[in-house]
């Protein structure tokens, strides 16, 4: 038998009160002389075995009454013979509702989105159930647990509404778990109506294993139902926005939108797409091969739309109605200023040079940590710094630029020493010329090293790195620090963090003749460009963000669609929004596009994720 | 200590409004002199007593010439004599009297009564005792009717105090042998004690031709039992004590109570003894007043 409250089975003993109040009074009596003490002996004599019999089964009783009100204080749970006995109806469903993007495909057998099926089967299986548990819907976006009265209008509450966000389904059952230890919900089944799809439930995460500890540290057995809508998805394309970029052509400004278009079955040569540019549609017939592919339009945002406009990219209707659409906001053309500060000369000028490749953003001066207090740190959108931390103002300088939106590429100093943001710079490793350290492992699909617009990796393998410097993530946030490309031996390359508003990479090596053969360009030049793009969001008035991860700033004030769709919300749906003086364009996430799930077929208990608490049985539907 | 301090148990405005009341024996008695109550022996009183028929040598100065001329039978006339009173007051002082509550000890209400009796006794020139036991007798005042024996009672009621044993059934049987004479005996007790030990000695003093009349003293704690925690009871005439819950023995208690009393006046009734029961918060001069009206009326 297990307990809610197990502490309060430490007060068992308790249940001997009464007989301790007993002796206690027996001890704690008052003398009285007494002249009739004849008649006291006799009715004594005569009462003795009565009294005694009835004074046990008082004590008994009074023991029993503590026992029981312990025994309910304690809420046991019967298990087992006991529990049949007992009852087996549920005391509470936790209802957890995935409203992923994907959750909205519609299957060709149920004509009907898999979220909507999957609120109506919960509600049918609640009426099914003899005595009505005590329900409590949490769903994906919200992740709030929300107490419902029956299942029969859940379908049109707005909290199981499409949207665009991801799911996290670890985080959507550790909520439930909290909910389970906070509330004390007696007998619990977790309903999950999920489709299954492998980015929202993140199998590998290390947040699985914290789950099922949390599951299985409830006092309670936990049931967990899992309803599986991974049938047969009919054909899908979806978009997503790859890139917004503000180029020059012909001395005219212009957009360049580069949009990934990924096709469950390519089925057609041609795709009929609609481009929307400051409300302007236009429809283009783009010439499809691949399942996944890159197409970039350059658009003219004519006079009207110089400084900043919004669009919309958009396919015709399919299996999922979710993913036909995806959305860009853009700011005024200019060009992006930059920094660079370094000990090395040479390899000063190798920075100065990639960050002046387009020839709009070439650094003024070539900088030493020394005179970096001169930099015109007010307008610049990123910096690249080699060398050791500077003096205080540049230092405040830098931490005021990254913070705002900036960007800060770090290369390692000449000898080991502190770098930006808990970064520390180890001793130098050198490798012989004949055996230099080699790149095998970056990620290709995002970040400083992805794959070009035209879909070509950048030749990160091809680099020869003769010298490195050990990079360490040290104090309380070296988490944050991730890894974005790592050398043959696991050492780091490149590394990122976020600070602020902005982002912090650090690279082991460098450009120069005695480092590596970054010089050469063919990687530091794209993955210079990349940093000073993402330190564009300094000085624009624009947002690009994906549905869930964000929120518009208090003081921006409320959010209105420009596209005049009504009830929408950056916080659930794709859009573009302008929120005071900033515009945003909210895109769902992109991976809810990747159809890949992990438990193939109807899935199998065995399957779950990390080791399933004993106490937690899981059963799919 | 003053003597008005010593002698707080008399109240004399009750002596005054119970002077008008007499003390009278409800059997014949035999006294020395000449007194208001009837004597066992016909005397020369105006009160006619019976007839009875001639015997040698009676004296026939007493014939009934009357009769005599109508029947020519001798009757002898005879006269009710009226003699004085031997009271004797019994007074229990063993260490059980001394249990009272706010109203007071039983000693101390018995020790009332005694000195008010005392003193209408004396007031109607009748012979007045005293004596004092617990399990021996404590002091013994033999009967007298002089008006200074008065004071040698007072005195001996004030110096006496509760304590000791009680061995009332045999005090009493003691008294009933000792005194030779017949006499009012007047006992105050409270009678904790073997019921059938304490109406052998009311028969005995019965027999003894003794008019016996008897005041069971009560505390009203004693007949209500309402106590509600557990209490050592201790005994007052022994070192005994008892722990116990009263609201459990409370039931058995009452019942052994009531019966030992109910034993007492049944028995009391069977062998003619003034039996009166008295609870010490009761106005003493009602008890006594009731007690004397009943008394002259028989």
């Amino acid at each position: 038998m297990t307990f809610l409250q197990p502490g309060l089975v430490y007060a068992l003993p308790l249940a001997a009160l009464p007989v301790l109040i007993h002796l206690l009074n027996r001890l704690r009596y008052r003398t009285v002389p007494w002249a009739a003490t004849m008649f006291l002996i006799s009715a004594t004599r005569a009462s003795t075995r009565r009294a005694r019999l009835r004074q046990i089964l008082i004590l008994i009783a009074r023991t029993l009454a503590f026992l029981f009100l312990i025994a309910a204080v304690s809420r046991p749970l019967a298990g087992g013979w006991l529990g049949m006995a007992a009852g087996s109806s549920l005391d509470t469903v936790l209802v957890l509702v995935d409203r992923s993007a994907s959750m909205e495909t519609t299957e060709a057998r149920l004509r009907t989105s898999r979220r909507s099926r999957a609120l109506s089967l919960i509600a049918q299986a609640a009426g099914l159930m003899g005595r009505s548990p005590r329900f409590v819907l949490i769903d994906s976006v919200g992740r709030t647990p929300r107490e419902l009265a029956s299942l029969d209008g859940m379908a049109a509450l707005a909290s199981v509404a499409p949207s665009d966000t991801a799911a996290d389904i670890p985080a959507l059952l550790s909520a439930a778990a909290d909910y389970a230890a906070r509330n004390r919900t007696g007998r619990t089944e977790i309903w999950l109506a999920s489709d299954l799809q492998a980015s929202n439930w993140r199998p590998a995460s290390r947040d699985w294993a914290r789950v099922n500890g949390q599951l299985g540290a409830l006092p309670q057995p936990v049931s967990l139902r899992l309803l599986a809508m991974d049938g047969e998805a009919p054909p899908n394309v979806a978009v997503s926005i790859k890139d917004i970029r503000r180029t020059t052509a012909g001395g005219k400004s212009r957009v360049a939108v580069s949009v990934r278009i990924l096709r469950s079955s390519p089925d057609t040569d041609r795709l009929p797409v609609t481009v929307t540019l400051n409300g302007i549609r236009t429809q283009v017939a783009v010439p499809v091969s691949n399942q996944e592919m890159i197409w970039t339009r350059v658009l003219d945002p004519g006079l009207d739309g110089a400084d900043g406009g919004w669009g919309k990219i958009e396919v015709p209707a399919d299996g999922n109605a979710q993913d036909n659409a995806c959305y860009f906001v853009y700011g005024p053309a200019g060009a992006l200023p930059s920094v660079v500060v370094a000990e090395s000369r040479e390899t000063g000028r190798f920075l100065r040079l990639a960050a002046a490749a387009d020839g709009e953003a070439a650094p003024r001066d070539l900088l030493t940590p020394a005179t970096a207090g001169t930099a015109p740190w007010d307008t610049a959108v990123a910096v690249q710094w080699q060398g050791e931390l500077p003096s205080a103002s540049a230092s405040g300088a830098v931490t005021q630029l990254v913070t705002s939106g900036g960007a800060l590429m770090c290369y390692p100093p000449d000898r080991a020493a502190a770098g930006w943001f808990g970064l520390q710079w180890g001793d130098a490793e050198a490798a012989a010329p004949s055996a230099p350290f080699r790149v095998t492992t970056w990620d290709e699909n995002d970040g400083l090293l992805a794959k070009t617009d035209s879909g070509e990796n950048l030749p990160v393998e091809a680099l020869s790195v003769l010298r490195r410097r050990r990079m360490t993530a040290t104090g309380p946030d070296a988490a944050a620090w991730h890894t974005v490309a790592s050398f043959a031996d696991g050492t780091p390359l490149l590394i990122e963090r976020r600070v602020g508003a902005g982002r912090v990479f650090a690279c082991a090596t460098r450009p120069g003749e005695d480092w590596s053969t970054l010089g050469d360009g063919l990687v530091l030049v794209p993955m210079t460009q990349r940093v000073l793009a993402y330190g564009a969001r300094r000085r624009s008035d624009t947002v690009q963000a994906e549905c869930g991860e964000w929120q518009p700033a208090a003081q921006a004030g409320p959010c209105v669609a420009l596209d005049d769709a009504a009830g929408r919300d950056p916080a659930r749906n794709a859009g573009v929004y302008r929120c005071g003086a900033w515009r945003a364009a909210v895109n769902r996430v992109p991976s809810v596009s990747v159809c890949e799930r992990f438990l193939p077929g109807a899935g199998r208990p065995d399957r779950w994720p990390g080791q399933i608490p004993a106490r937690a049985a899981a059963v799919v539907w | 200590m003053s003597h008005d301090a010593k002698r707080d148990f008399l109240d004399t405005a009750a002596l005054s409004r119970l002077a008008a009341l007499q003390v009278s024996a409800r059997l014949p008695m035999l006294g020395s002199v000449t007194g208001i109550h009837r004597s066992a022996t016909r005397g020369s009183s105006v009160e006619f007593a019976e007839y009875r028929k001639y015997a040698p040598g009676d004296d026939i100065r007493h014939v009934d010439w009357r009769v005599y001329g109508r029947t020519d039978r001798f009757y002898m006339k005879e006269f009710e004599a009226d003699t004085n009173l031997r009271c004797y007051l019994a007074l229990d002082v063993s260490a059980s009297m001394g249990f009272g509550g706010a109203s007071g000890t039983k000693f101390e209400y018995a020790r009332r009564l005694a000195a008010t009796l005392a003193h209408l006794l004396a007031l109607q020139g009748d012979a007045v005792g005293l004596l004092g036991f617990a399990e021996r007798t404590v002091r013994e005042i033999p009967p007298r009717h002089s008006p200074a024996h008065l004071r040698h009672v007072y005195d001996a009621l004030a110096e006496l105090k509760p304590a000791g044993a009680s061995a009332i059934a045999d005090r009493l049987h003691d008294l009933a042998e000792r005194v030779r004479h017949r006499a009012l005996v007047i006992v105050f007790s409270d009678f904790f004690a073997e019921p059938d030990a304490l109406l052998d000695s009311f028969q005995h003093m019965r027999f003894r031709k003794h008019d016996l009349a008897v005041f069971h003293l009560l505390d009203r704690q004693e007949a209500a039992f309402a106590f509600d925690r557990p209490i050592r009871f201790a005994d007052l005439e022994t070192p005994f004590a008892l722990i116990t819950d009263p609201a459990v023995i409370r039931d058995n208690y009452l019942n052994e109570f009531n019966r030992h009393l109910e034993t007492l006046q049944r028995g009391s009734r069977e062998f003619q003894v003034d039996y009166r029961r008295v609870f010490t918060d009761a106005d003493y001069e009602k008890v006594l007043a009731a007690f004397l009206l009943d008394r002259m009326r028989k």
